[in-house]
């Protein structure tokens, strides 16, 4: 069998970047060349991270604190919903724990006694992060809640384009080559298997491995090697975005704005010198110029520069890994985005690769494997995305109205959260349950009954636990220093 | 609530039966919950020395048990491991430890560092890393530590107890809380003609007790669960082909080692339970390879010490209830299903099927979405137990018996396939969130039974032979060293024993660590 010494890398955008960077950081035997043919990008201006940054940026090789002294990135703490579950809610979905369990049950079976008993004010008050960002606070980026308290997890919001120079010099450092090329041919071999790319000056390249990061025209894994693509827009109705700039007016916000607008959503992202606004929606809803007359109406700032507007096909590729070749990115799944952003399922993709990264040539045992767990993961993401939609407003037109839409794993979650407030856990459902449970009852989805055991505790003791976690979240945050002063 | 407190009937007042009994009385509330157990003096239990993991401490600890107290009151020893012999071929020797070997390494597990080692001869034995391996060899034990950053840190520990006695101190533990205890026969059960669910049970008496819930802790018998509600058995033979046990105690002819031994046999395996006062034997085979006579020879032969009681036969299938939860009744204990006590996990899989039931406690009517749930959850605790066990028989060389070249040549499921196939290309295990056995279980049993991958994590070939030696070395003396100044396992057993001292240990549930081991 051949060892693999060598991975061709295709893509231009930060996802190919960051792949090709992951790699050659971790497979230190292996030449990894980037053909990054110049003209694509995924048009993403902004990243608004997932929790657990430190080791997204670990991973490749990047010191965090460098990282975000060089490129001006700021804390993320969540997400703050308006109008979501109809007009006039609001909601702050933070990272990080509510509560601590209480009893010997969750704590969330505290909040939804308290709710029952008519006692439930907010559930952002059982969150150290929520209450951070309440008054104005930073957490430190490796900050740990001493015991006793809801344990806080940070992200990240930075610029794309800061973050792609960041990764050029990174990759330079690294000693990947790159050849700033287009494909214009994949050879395959009468096996299926990749046997080499043309380069637009006629170049004939060849490794023994490749990794597809095209984006969404997936040249190699798609179009080459004809794998289909399986579509989510009749569940998922968002297929465009239209992106603006606006100069910042706002003081630096630690969570991103996730507003539902007449016909789509809009998030906005305040970075340190601008804010990015992203609507999504549909075509047939809006056209790009009322998609912009839409998104004026919830601009501040006094410049702003409109984007053009780009399609989302939501969907994932049959398969990630073929014969020779893996797809990340774009080119293997695509969702709108709410807390899994396609930088985050990259890394988790590369990363799931370096497990299974075979000494030797690939075997189709170990091909299989990577697919069926990369599959069922990205399976419970569209359930998540899913429930962002299923939770809107019904009388908007992206709402999932009909639950039989909804995938049968996300469905049986949903019938048991209902009727007993337990979470079922799926195997690589990788969306902590602290935050399925918060969005619920943030939401306003309440069990019909919190959990029997709790009832062994009267009233008054719970009360009086609530309210003394209360103020000790209140007393821990109160000392921790201004946000201005962490990053 | 409405209409008076739920009434929940247990019947049957063994191991299973009172765990349930103790565990629903402590944590539902008086008000809402009545608990009735049903049992009989005239019918035996099972119980015949039992080997724990360490959930059982975690168990004891949710109903607020001193555990110096237990120890006492069910003859208990100190357990660190299962020590596995003759299992991969004839002469082979490994322990599955209550702890991890090495640990993770930037992320990389280190079975794959160990690998890389042994490929240049540069390894020690895989147990030696580990903490709890070497401790169990030399018979030393001490309590584990939550802090990270110690060696102590790096294990936990069960219990060798008599289950019998385990059952009577919790019998009195539930009774005190307010469990009633009615005792007699059963003679009937009375459902609804309309849904089928139970009514009622008559007893020998005459008398008939009703219940809006039972709870089937009847042992093989399952009077509830099979007899009356016709449930349904899965069959899993064809991969855990024993079907016959016989158990006998013998004295002690040394202190009692921290570890549980099984013993590959010609058509099964044999069991060692180290009690403080004697020790439980026992032959776990199949009838189809070797006859009751025959087996009972072999174990008779292979006794440490002197038997202290007649031979106990029992006869059993592998497999599981179809549904552990079906329509007002739920199985728990050899009723919901039987697998071998290989692993020591007959209690751990009572004390799951409780949690679970806690977590989707009925109220005066049956939710079929959490009836659902539960049977889902159960299912697959005990389909990853059995494919565990099923490694044990698959994976050898040993073809000296048709019993072994039977397991040898035996398929297996696809699920365990999937995993071998895995580990043999790759050196990863395959990981879940759900169920018992994570990394260091499969890798003591993969590598103690000579399966040893194709590759390593090729990441590792940024460090050389020499920079993982040097570290792998020093954590290897670091342990012989924490060792040596363990004191012995009896002597922290006398100690116990004698002193009338509270004890609350740490416990998790987690079959490594005395804390939970944090995700990420």
């Amino acid at each position: 069998m051949q060892k693999i010494k060598k991975i061709i890398v295709v893509g231009a955008d930060e996802i190919a970047l960051l792949v090709a960077a992951t790699l050659s950081f971790n497979l230190r035997h292996v030449e990894i060349v980037l053909v990054d043919s110049k003209n694509k990008s995924t048009g993403a201006l902004v990243e608004s991270s997932m929790e657990n940054v430190g080791a997204f940026f670990s991973l490749a090789g990047i010191d965090i604190k460098h990282f975000v002294a060089n490129t001006g990135a700021t804390l993320k703490l969540g997400n703050q919903f308006h109008n979501w579950a109809g007009a006039g809610h609001q909601f702050t979905h933070c990272f990080g724990d509510y509560g601590v369990a209480f009893g010997g049950v969750e704590f969330h079976q505290t909040i939804i006694r308290l709710m029952k008993e008519g006692a439930y004010k907010n559930i952002a008050d059982y969150s150290l992060v929520a209450e951070a960002v309440k008054s104005g606070k930073g957490l430190p980026l490796l900050y740990r809640a001493e015991e006793g308290l809801p344990q806080v997890a940070v992200g990240l919001h930075f610029a794309i384009p800061a973050f792609v120079q960041y990764l050029v010099s990174h990759l330079q450092r690294l000693g990947v080559k790159r050849i700033a090329e287009g494909i214009v041919n994949v050879n395959l071999a009468d096996d299926g298997r990749i046997a080499s790319l043309v380069t637009d000056s006629g170049q004939e390249i060849t490794a023994d491995f490749y990794v597809d990061c095209s984006g969404s025209s997936s040249q190699l894994l798609g179009e080459a090697m004809g794998v289909d693509y399986i579509g989510w827009q009749d569940v998922l109705r968002v297929n465009r975005k239209l992106c603006a700039v606006e100069s910042a007016t706002t003081a630096i916000n630690s969570l991103a704005d996730i507003t539902a607008t007449d016909k789509g959503w809009l998030k906005r992202t305040r970075l340190r010198d601008f804010t990015v606004a992203e609507l999504f929606y549909h075509s047939d809803d809006y056209t790009d110029k009322q998609a912009q007359a839409e998104i004026e109406l919830h601009l501040c700032g006094k410049q702003v520069n409109y984007f053009k507007s780009t399609q989302i096909i939501p969907g994932k590729r049959a398969r990630f890994w073929e014969k020779n070749c893996l797809a990340i990115g774009e080119s293997a799944v695509s969702a709108a985005q709410f807390s899994h952003s396609p930088l985050f399922m990259a890394q988790a993709a590369v990363t799931r690769f370096l497990d299974y990264f075979p000494a030797n040539e690939p075997v189709p045992e170990l091909i299989d494997e990577y697919n069926r767990i990369a599959h069922s993961e990205t399976d419970r993401i569209y359930d998540y995305h899913c429930l962002h939609y299923w939770l809107l407003d019904n009388a908007h037109p992206l709402a999932i109205k009909e639950e039989k839409l909804l995938t049968p794993e996300l469905r049986h979650k949903l019938d048991v959260f209902r009727a007993s407030g337990r979470l079922v856990k799926y195997e690589s459902d990788n969306v902590e349950s602290s935050q399925w449970q918060s969005l619920l009852l943030g939401m306003n989805v309440w069990p019909e009954r919190y959990d029997p055991i709790i009832g062994n505790l009267s009233s008054a003791q719970l009360h009086q636990t609530s309210e003394l976690l209360i103020e000790r979240i209140r007393q821990v945050v109160s000392a921790l220093p201004p946000q201005e002063y962490i990053l | 609530m409405q209409g008076g407190p739920i009434n929940i009937i247990i019947l049957g007042g063994g191991t299973a039966g009172w765990m349930t009994a103790a565990a629903l009385v402590k944590m539902l509330p008086s008000s809402n919950y009545s608990i009735t157990l049903v049992e009989s003096e005239q019918i035996g239990t099972v119980g015949v020395g039992e080997a724990t993991i360490p959930h059982i401490r975690q168990f004891n600890k949710f109903l607020e048990i001193d555990e110096n107290d237990f120890i006492r009151a069910t003859n208990a020893t100190y357990k660190l491991a299962i020590c596995f012999e003759d299992w991969g071929k004839l002469g082979d020797r490994y322990f599955h430890p209550f702890g991890s070997f090495g640990h993770d390494i930037s992320g990389i597990e280190f079975q794959h560092y160990w690998l890389k080692l042994r490929e240049k001869n540069m390894a020690a034995a895989i147990s030696e890393y580990s903490l709890a391996c070497v401790a169990a060899m030399n018979h030393k034990f001490d309590y584990p530590s939550t802090d990270d950053e110690s060696l102590l840190s790096t294990y936990t520990y069960a219990f060798h107890i008599d289950a019998g006695l385990y059952a009577r101190y919790l019998r009195n533990y539930a009774e005190t809380k307010g469990v009633v205890r009615r005792e007699g026969k059963v003679v009937d059960v009375v459902t609804n003609p309309v849904n089928g669910f139970i009514e009622s049970i008559k007893m020998e008496s005459g008398e008939t007790i009703q219940g809006d819930f039972f709870i089937d802790c009847s042992g093989f018998a399952s009077v509830l669960i099979e007899k009356t509600l016709k449930t349904g058995f899965e069959d899993w033979s064809q991969w855990l082909p024993c079907n016959r046990a016989i158990a006998i105690p013998s004295e002690n002819v040394s202190t009692p080692a921290p570890y549980t031994r099984a013993t590959a046999r010609d058509a099964g395996w044999q069991w060692c339970i180290p009690l403080q006062h004697r020790s439980g034997n026992g032959y776990v085979y199949s009838n189809n390879f070797i006859s009751d006579d025959e087996a009972l020879v072999t174990l008779l032969k292979n006794l440490d010490g002197k038997p202290v009681a007649e031979p106990n036969h029992l006869k059993f299938i592998a497999g599981r209830r179809k549904k552990s939860w079906n329509k007002n009744c739920v199985a728990i204990g050899l009723s919901s299903g039987f697998l071998e006590p290989l692993e020591s996990t007959s209690i751990y899989l009572v004390q799951m099927a409780i949690l679970k039931f806690l977590e989707f406690v009925p109220g005066k009517t049956v939710d079929p979405v959490l009836q659902h749930e539960f049977n889902r959850a159960l299912e697959l605790e005990y389909c990853r137990i059995r494919d565990f066990l099923i490694l044990h028989y698959h994976a050898t060389t040993r073809d000296d018996s048709p019993f072994w070249r039977y397991c040898q040549a035996m398929d297996i499921p696809d699920d365990l396939k999937r995993k071998m196939q895995l580990f043999k290309k790759t050196a990863h295990v395959e990981k879940y969130q759900q169920g018992l056995f994570m990394t260091p279980s499969w890798i003591a049993l993969y590598f103690g039974q000579g399966i040893y991958p194709e590759a390593y994590d090729s990441r590792l070939e940024k460090y050389s032979h020499g920079e993982i030696q040097q570290y792998t070395s020093a954590l290897h003396k670091d342990i012989a060293q924490t060792v040596q100044s363990m004191p012995m396992a009896s002597s922290i057993l006398a100690k116990t024993v004698k002193s009338f001292e509270p004890g609350y240990a740490h416990a998790a549930l987690d079959l490594y660590r005395v804390k939970k081991t944090c995700k990420k």
